[in-house]
C-alpha cells in the first residue's frame, strides 16, 4: 500500500447552489446555498462523523462526493476527481450505503444478483468465485446462503440494510459513505447496524464517512466528528474532545435535545434555551437562534483552532464567542 | 432432546434470525414434537376476496377467448374446413349450417374458414405492429427519460406532433406514401402506437432515474446501459405489459378499419376488416357474413381487454 | 390495577386484534390490556411490527377491512368503544379522542389553509359561531408555539417546515380539548432538535389542558422525556410495564434491557452495544407461548410451552416472564 497518500477523500472549499424560482410567478429567481465553503479531509481507514439537522447539506455532501451533483470546488477520493467518464474507477475506490435500505435495492432482483453487480460493473470474477464472494459477504454481514436468492420485500428492514452494506462492500472500496444508515430502523435494530459497522471496520480496511443527524450515534462509531450548520461547518474535531467540550452553541443544543434513558443531571447535560431572531444575511449562520449572539456575530466567523499548538489532536469552531472551559458565554439581554 | 418425530414440520415451521440461535433449533423442536403450546393460528372465520378485484377472473376470461382466437388462427395454417378462395356459385350465401358454421358469402365461399383465415392475418398484423412499436417506444422513451434536456423535448415534441393528427389520417398517408405492398399496413401502424407507448416508458424512467437503488447501482459502478436496460426497464415492464395489451386490441381495431377501407391486407387474403367490407353490400341477403367476422373482432377486443384489465389489477394496485 | 375506574379515561381488557389473510386469521395484538388514567402520559414501546400502532389505530377505529378488534373491551371515559354506536364513535373521534400521526405532511390536506384545517374539528362537532372557532384556532395555534399565529392561519401546508407543520397536527388534536391524546410516533421524522421541541410541546398542553396521551415511540429515551409510566410491547403483547424511571432503572425482562442497551450513549463508545438478535417475527408466523422466547437469551423449554405469567415486582411494575423470580435477581 505504498505510494498512496494518506489523505482519502480531500473536500476543497466545496460550494453548491441550487437556484430557488420562488413561489410566485414574478419573483425573482434567488440562488440557495445548500453547501458554503466546505472543506475537510478524512484519512485512511478512520470513521469521520458529519452531524446536523436535515436539510443542513450533509447529505448533499455526501452526493457531491459520490459525484452526484455538480458543484464547485474540488473533491478528490484516494487523489482522483470524479468525471463522467471515469466513474467505473472512481467507483472502485467509494461506495455508499443509503438511509432507506428497501429503495436502495431493485425490487426485481434477488440479493444476490444485487450484490454482485460491484462485481460486474468492475468485471471481476468468474460466474462461480462472484457466487463464492456474495456468500461470504453475506456471512460477514451477518446473514446466511439462505438469503442470496430471496428478493429484497422478503427480507427485514435490518437485514436489508446488512445486504446493503454487504453490497458496498464487495469490491473493497477505500471509502464508504453511509448516509443516515440507522435513521429508518428501529433503534433496537439501527444497535445491530452499528455494531456491524463497527465489526466489519475492524476487520477491513476503510475509511467511512457517517452521516447523521444524532450525536450521539456519531460519536459512538466515528473517531473525527463535523457538526454541519447550513452548509458550513461550525465545528470540526476529535469524537472525545467535540463531543465532550462542544464549543459552539449549535453542537450544545444538538446534544441536549438528544432524548437519553439516563438521568439528565447524571450526565450535567447543556441547559438549552433557544431564542428566536431575525437572520443576519452576512453574519453567522447559527444568530438567529444563538441565546449568546453579540454585535459581533453580525459578522462571518472563520473556522478557528481552539487547541494550544502544543496539544494533540485537533478542535476547530467557527464561532466569535465559542463556550470556553465547559462555561457558556453571558447571554447578552434581549434587545 | 426432545424427539423430532414429525420432521416435516419442523422444516415448515420457518424461524428467521439474523443470527441461528440455539433457542430457535429448540423451538423448532417442540412445534415438531407436536406438544408446543397454545398456536397463534385460528383457522376460524375468513373473508374471501372476490376474484373480481385481484384481476384473476379477468385473465381467465381473457386467456380464454383469446386462446380461442389464437388457435383458430393457428389451425388455419395447416388445416381449413373448406377451401378459402374456392368460389363455388352452386353454394352461394347459405344459412349458416353444419357443413358451413357461419354460412356462406355470396361467391359461396365458407365464412368460417376465411375467419379463421383472417384471424391469422389480423392478429399477424396487430402483433408485428405492437411489438415494434414496443422496441421503438422503450428505445426512445428511455433515451428521452434518462438523458432528458434536449433530447428529450424534440422527441417528445415529435410525438405530440404526431398525436395531433387523427391516427386513422397519418396511416393513411402512410400507405399511400410508403405504396401498396402486402403489408405495408404494418409501418402505417407502428407510428399510430409510438407516442403513446413512448409516452409510458419515458414516464417509468423518470419516475425511476432518481430512485435509491439506481443510485446505489451508480455507486457500484454500473455503465448507463445496464443502468437503463437491467435495473430500469424490467421495473417497467408491468406498467407497460397492460398497455400493451390493450394496445393489441387497439391495433386489431385499426387493422380492421385499415382493412375496411380498402388499404389493409390485399385481396384475396381475408382479414377480418376485408370480410366486413365484403359483406356491407350484401348485408340485408347474407347478413351472417358480416356477423361472423364482427363477432370475431368484438370477441378478441373483449378477450384483450379482460386481459389488460387483469394485469394491471394484478400487478399495479 | 390500583386505579379506580372514574381515575382512568381510558381501560383496554384483553384487546385483541384479528387479521385476516388469504383465509387463515393471524393475532396481530393478543389480549393486551392497559389503562390510561386522566392526566397522565403514557408510553408504548417496541420495535415496529410489535402491535403499537394497530393499538392505537384500534382506539380510533381506522383499522383497515381485513383488520379487526375480535376480542376485549376498550373502555373510553364510561363506553365502551367496541359496542357504541357509529354516530356516538363519530362524536368521540377528533372531539373527545384525538390523534397525530408520523408523518405531518401526508396528514395535512394541502390545498387548506391551516387555519380551516385546524378549525374543521369545531366546525363538525358542537355549534360554533365563526369568531369562535377563529379565536380558538388562533388559541390553539398560539398554544403550540408557532411563531406567528395569525399569518400561520393563512398559510398552506407547504410553506411550513417539518417541525412547523408537526405543531399544527398537535394543534388540531388538541383544540377541542380532548381527553384523551394519542401520539403514533410524532416524532420519528423529525430531527433531535425538532424532536426536542415537539415533546416539550406534547408535555405542555398536557399540563395544562389536562389532556391524557398515549404516546407511541421505538425510541425509549423519547418516552423516558415525558411519560409517567411505560407499557413494552414485544409481538402483540406486553411483556413489561411500569413507572418509566423505575422500567428505566430496573428493567426486569430480557426485551426491555435489550431494548434499553441497544441505544448509543456516551458511556458505550468503543463497546459493541448490547443489540437484540434476530427480529420481530412477522404477523403470519407461528410464535411460542412467550413471544420473546425465540430471541431470548435465558429463554429455556418452559418458554417454549407454557405462557408467562403476570408477575408484579411493585404496585405498578408488572412483567410477564418466566425468569423472574426463578433464579435471577
Amino acid at each position: 500500500m505504498e505510494n498512496k497518500c494518506k489523505e482519502i477523500l480531500e473536500i476543497e472549499h466545496v460550494t453548491n447552489r441550487y437556484r430557488d424560482s420562488g413561489a410566485g410567478f414574478f419573483s425573482k429567481d434567488k440562488m440557495t446555498r445548500v453547501l458554503n465553503d466546505v472543506s475537510l479531509t478524512i484519512h485512511r481507514d478512520e470513521i469521520f462523523g458529519l452531524v446536523g439537522e436535515s436539510g443542513c447539506g450533509k447529505s448533499t455532501l455526501g452526493k457531491a462526493v459520490l459525484g452526484m451533483i455538480p458543484f464547485d470546488g474540488e473533491i478528490r477520493v484516494a487523489g482522483m476527481k470524479y468525471s463522467r467518464n471515469n466513474r467505473k474507477e472512481f467507483t472502485r475506490s467509494v461506495q455508499a450505503v443509503f438511509q432507506d435500505p428497501l429503495s436502495a435495492l431493485n425490487p426485481r432482483r434477488t440479493i444476490a444478483q444485487t450484490m454482485e453487480e460491484p462485481l460486474l460493473a468492475h468485471g471481476m470474477g468468474t460466474k462461480e468465485s462472484r457466487r463464492q464472494k456474495v456468500i461470504e459477504m453475506l456471512k460477514l454481514v451477518g446473514l446466511d446462503e439462505s438469503y442470496a436468492d430471496r428478493l429484497p420485500r422478503e427480507l427485514s428492514g435490518g437485514q436489508r440494510q446488512r445486504v446493503c452494506i454487504g453490497a458496498a462492500l464487495m469490491i473493497d472500496p477505500e471509502l464508504v459513505i453511509a448516509d443516515e444508515a440507522t435513521s429508518a430502523l428501529d433503534v433496537s435494530v439501527g444497535a445491530q447496524i452499528l455494531n456491524l459497522f463497527q465489526e466489519i471496520h475492524d476487520r477491513k480496511d476503510f475509511a467511512m464517512l457517517f452521516i447523521s443527524h444524532n450525536l450521539n450515534v456519531v460519536y459512538y462509531l466515528c473517531d473525527r466528528i463535523a457538526v454541519m450548520y447550513r452548509g458550513s461547518i461550525v465545528e470540526q474535531g476529535d469524537a472525545e474532545s467535540l463531543y465532550n467540550n462542544p464549543l459552539h452553541p449549535y453542537t450544545r443544543m444538538l446534544l441536549s435535545a438528544i432524548p437519553e434513558i439516563e438521568k439528565a443531571d447524571e450526565l450535567s447535560r447543556y441547559a438549552f434555551t433557544e431564542t428566536r431572531r431575525e437572520s443576519v444575511p452576512d453574519g453567522c449562520d447559527f444568530y438567529h437562534r444563538c441565546p449568546y449572539a453579540t454585535d459581533a456575530c453580525r459578522t462571518w466567523p472563520e473556522l478557528k483552532n481552539v487547541l494550544s499548538p502544543g496539544e494533540k489532536g485537533e478542535h476547530f469552531v467557527r464561532c466569535h464567542n465559542p463556550v470556553r472551559d465547559g462555561k457558556a458565554p453571558e447571554a447578552p439581554d434581549e434587545g | 432432546m426432545i424427539n423430532a418425530g414429525n420432521p416435516k414440520a419442523a422444516e415448515t415451521s420457518v424461524l428467521q434470525t439474523d443470527a441461528g440461535r440455539g433457542a430457535g433449533r429448540l423451538f423448532r423442536r417442540i412445534l415438531a414434537a407436536g406438544k408446543g403450546g397454545e398456536r397463534e393460528v385460528m383457522k376460524k372465520e375468513t373473508l374471501t376476496v372476490s376474484g373480481w378485484t385481484t384481476g384473476d377472473t379477468e385473465l381467465r376470461i381473457g386467456f380464454i377467448i383469446v386462446g380461442i382466437v389464437l388457435a383458430l388462427g393457428i389451425v388455419s395454417v395447416f388445416y381449413t374446413p373448406h377451401d378459402v378462395y374456392e368460389m363455388n356459385t352452386s353454394l352461394r350465401s347459405q344459412a349458416p349450417s353444419l357443413t358451413h358454421f357461419f354460412g356462406t358469402d355470396n361467391f359461396g365461399r365458407d365464412v368460417f374458414s376465411r375467419a379463421m383465415v383472417g384471424a391469422r392475418f389480423t392478429l399477424l398484423v396487430s402483433a408485428s405492429t405492437i411489438l415494434l412499436a414496443t422496441g421503438i417506444s422503450i428505445l426512445l422513451g428511455l433515451a428521452c427519460g434518462y438523458i432528458g434536456g434536449m433530447v428529450d423535448e424534440v422527441v417528445m415534441r415529435i410525438m405530440d406532433a404526431v398525436n395531433s393528427f387523427p391516427s386513422i389520417l397519418i396511416a393513411l398517408v402512410m400507405v399511400s406514401v410508403l405504396n401498396y405492398g402486402k403489408l405495408t399496413i404494418i409501418p402505417a401502424l407502428v407510428i399510430m402506437f409510438i407516442p403513446s407507448f413512448t409516452r409510458i416508458v419515458r414516464t417509468g424512467t423518470l419516475q425511476y432515474k432518481n430512485a435509491d437503488f439506481v443510485l446505489s447501482n451508480k455507486v457500484f459502478g454500473d455503465s448507463d446501459l445496464r443502468i437503463l436496460f437491467v435495473h430500469i426497464l424490467p421495473n417497467i415492464y408491468p406498467l407497460l405489459l397492460s398497455s400493451i395489451v390493450i394496445g393489441l386490441s387497439n391495433a386489431i381495431l385499426a387493422e380492421s378499419s385499415m382493412s375496411y377501407l380498402g388499404l389493409g391486407i390485399q385481396p384475396p387474403i381475408p382479414s377480418w376488416g376485408r370480410m366486413l367490407k365484403e359483406a356491407q353490400d350484401i348485408i340485408f341477403s347474407t347478413p351472417w357474413a358480416a356477423l361472423a367476422p364482427g363477432f370475431m373482432i368484438v370477441m378478441t377486443i373483449v378477450g384483450l381487454n379482460c386481459i389488460g384489465e387483469g394485469l394491471r389489477k394484478k400487478y399495479l394496485s | 390495577m390500583t386505579a379506580s375506574m372514574d381515575e382512568n379515561i381510558l381501560e383496554v381488557k384483553h384487546m385483541t386484534i384479528t387479521l385476516y389473510e388469504g383465509g387463515t386469521s393471524y393475532k396481530m395484538v393478543n389480549r393486551i390490556s392497559f389503562t390510561v388514567g386522566k392526566g397522565e402520559i403514557v408510553g408504548i414501546v417496541g420495535e415496529s411490527g410489535c402491535g403499537k400502532s394497530m393499538t392505537a389505530l384500534a382506539l380510533q377505529d381506522l383499522l383497515k377491512n381485513h383488520i379487526k378488534v375480535t376480542d376485549g373491551s376498550m373502555i373510553f371515559d364510561g363506553k365502551d368503544l367496541r359496542t357504541i354506536s357509529a354516530a356516538e364513535r363519530r362524536e368521540i373521534n377528533g372531539n373527545d379522542m384525538t390523534m397525530i400521526f408520523q408523518e405531518p405532511m401526508t396528514s395535512l390536506n394541502p390545498l387548506q389553509r391551516i387555519g380551516t384545517q385546524v378549525g374543521e374539528v369545531l366546525l363538525l362537532h358542537g355549534s360554533h359561531s365563526r369568531e369562535e372557532i377563529e379565536k380558538r384556532t388562533l388559541e390553539a395555534l398560539q398554544m403550540v408555539g408557532l411563531p406567528d399565529p395569525e399569518k400561520a392561519m393563512r398559510m398552506y401546508p407547504h410553506e411550513l417546515s417539518g417541525g412547523m407543520r408537526q405543531r399544527v397536527m398537535i394543534a388540531m388534536g388538541i383544540i377541542a380539548r380532548p381527553k384523551l391524546l394519542i401520539a403514533d410516533e410524532p416524532t420519528t421524522a423529525l430531527d433531535v432538535t425538532t424532536q426536542a421541541h415537539v415533546l416539550e410541546l406534547l408535555q405542555e398542553v398536557n399540563r395544562q389542558t389536562g389532556t391524557a396521551v398515549l404516546l407511541i415511540s421505538h425510541d425509549l429515551g423519547v418516552i423516558n422525556k415525558i411519560c409517567s409510566r411505560v407499557l413494552v410491547m414485544y409481538a402483540g403483547k406486553i411483556v413489561e410495564q411500569g413507572r418509566t424511571e423505575d422500567i428505566l432503572k430496573n428493567p426486569v425482562h430480557p426485551y426491555t434491557q435489550g431494548l434499553i442497551s441497544s441505544i448509543p450513549t456516551r458511556r458505550m463508545k468503543g463497546a459493541p452495544l448490547a443489540s437484540i438478535p434476530g427480529r420481530v417475527p412477522p404477523v403470519t408466523e407461528e410464535k411460542p407461548p412467550c413471544p420473546f422466547a425465540s430471541r431470548c437469551e435465558s429463554a429455556d423449554k418452559l418458554c417454549f410451552t407454557e405462557y408467562p405469567g403476570r408477575k408484579t415486582i411493585s404496585d405498578e411494575h408488572i412483567l410477564w416472564c418466566h425468569h423472574y423470580g426463578t433464579n435471577a435477581e
